[in-house]
């Protein structure tokens, strides 16, 4: 285990996958409610990759009994990959598009957001698959 | 089969426990990480079960310094094997999806609920299973399909199935209160439709009868 991973409790796993269920939720219903879909745009691709990072972390919880803490991106994602091969290429579609989304000036595209839902979608369906309270 | 001990339909030894553990990760594990992800165990038995998984083959040790780390050793011929039935609740789910998916008349929502998505289902649970049939439905084709499943699932796993059905209608007009909705729109494994859709249906069904008590 390295500094920037830490060990989850049964209270951990269950906390964040209540959170990557909730964040998805809210995207949907953002989304469903936006006079225009590419209004919330923005929003909805940040509520997806809030939801696939809490995803990864209660699959990462599940099956390693750790899950990755901070900002570093790479190693969330190889821990991912250690924990879930196939649902690492969705952490890394939503973490490409967080920056965007959620800290610069412009906007993510309709392609984008549609690219978030699907990735968030995947990550949530690998953590229900994996989860046995 | 217990869903959450799914390895216990071949052995139900701490080797077996042992093995799901490192069959659901591409990942090495120390003896207190699989203590950690087990619990309850000794690390003494557990110990003992790695390394005769070691000798056996199928099991890889690295030592660094006096810690030694373990792995399924992938190259070994019944490493698939022991992977896929590490995971045998995800064969389930898919294979759930697959067949909702295919219905002639498929359901508005599916998921799967109960003690199936937790880890006190055993060998006499029930496999859960919740279905929300289209107001325009046939009743018969409805009838037929839902009957083929239940007979499919008992069959795939040994358990009893059992299918929680109603119309979208009577979705909505349910109480948010009524607690299975509501465990199942938390907890549940959503195998077909969108889970969202079911928690709006909650909250518009707690919406009127709010209305209706005021």
């Amino acid at each position: 285990m390295t500094a920037r991973e830490k060990r989850c409790t049964p209270a951990v796993r269950d906390g964040r996958a209540r959170k990557a269920r909730q964040f998805a939720d809210a995207f949907h219903t953002i989304h469903e409610w936006a006079d225009e879909p590419g209004d919330v745009a923005d929003a909805c691709v940040t509520l997806a990759v809030h939801a696939g990072i809490a995803a990864a972390d209660a699959i990462c919880c599940a099956r390693l009994g750790i899950h990755s803490t901070g900002d570093n991106h790479q190693q969330a994602q190889a821990l991912l990959e250690r924990a879930d091969r196939a649902a690492k290429k969705h952490l890394t579609t939503l973490l490409s598009l967080k920056t965007t989304a959620g800290y610069s000036e412009q906007s993510v595209t309709a392609a984008d957001l549609k690219r978030a839902e699907r990735a968030m979608e995947a990550l949530i369906k690998a953590m229900d698959a994996t989860l046995t309270g | 089969m217990e869903l959450a001990h799914p390895m216990r339909v071949v052995t139900n030894s701490l080797d077996g426990e042992v093995l799901t553990v490192l069959g659901r990760a591409q990942a090495e594990f120390t003896v207190a990480d699989v203590q950690r992800l087990l619990g309850g165990r000794s690390d003494r038995g557990l110990r003992m079960s790695l390394e005769r998984l070691a000798a056996e083959g199928v099991v890889t040790v690295r030592k660094a310094g006096r810690t030694s780390t373990y792995a399924l050793n992938d190259s070994h011929l019944a490493a698939p094997l022991i992977r896929g039935l590490a995971d045998l609740r995800a064969l389930l789910i898919k294979r759930l999806e697959d067949e909702l998916a295919n219905w002639s008349q498929p359901p508005v929502y599916g998921a799967l609920f109960g003690s199936g998505t937790r880890s006190d289902h055993t060998r006499d649970s029930d496999i859960d299973v919740f279905l929300v049939r289209p107001d325009a439905a046939d009743p018969a084709t409805w009838d037929e399909q839902v009957d083929t499943l239940s007979r499919r699932v008992t069959a795939w796993t040994g358990n009893d199935t059992r299918v929680l059905e109603m119309s979208a209608r009577d979705v909505g007009g349910r109480s948010a209160f009524e607690p299975v909705l509501a465990s199942i729109a938390d907890e549940g494994v959503t195998l077909i439709g969108d889970r969202s859709w079911l928690a709006r249906k909650i909250r518009s069904g707690a919406t009127k009868t709010t209305r209706g008590l005021a």
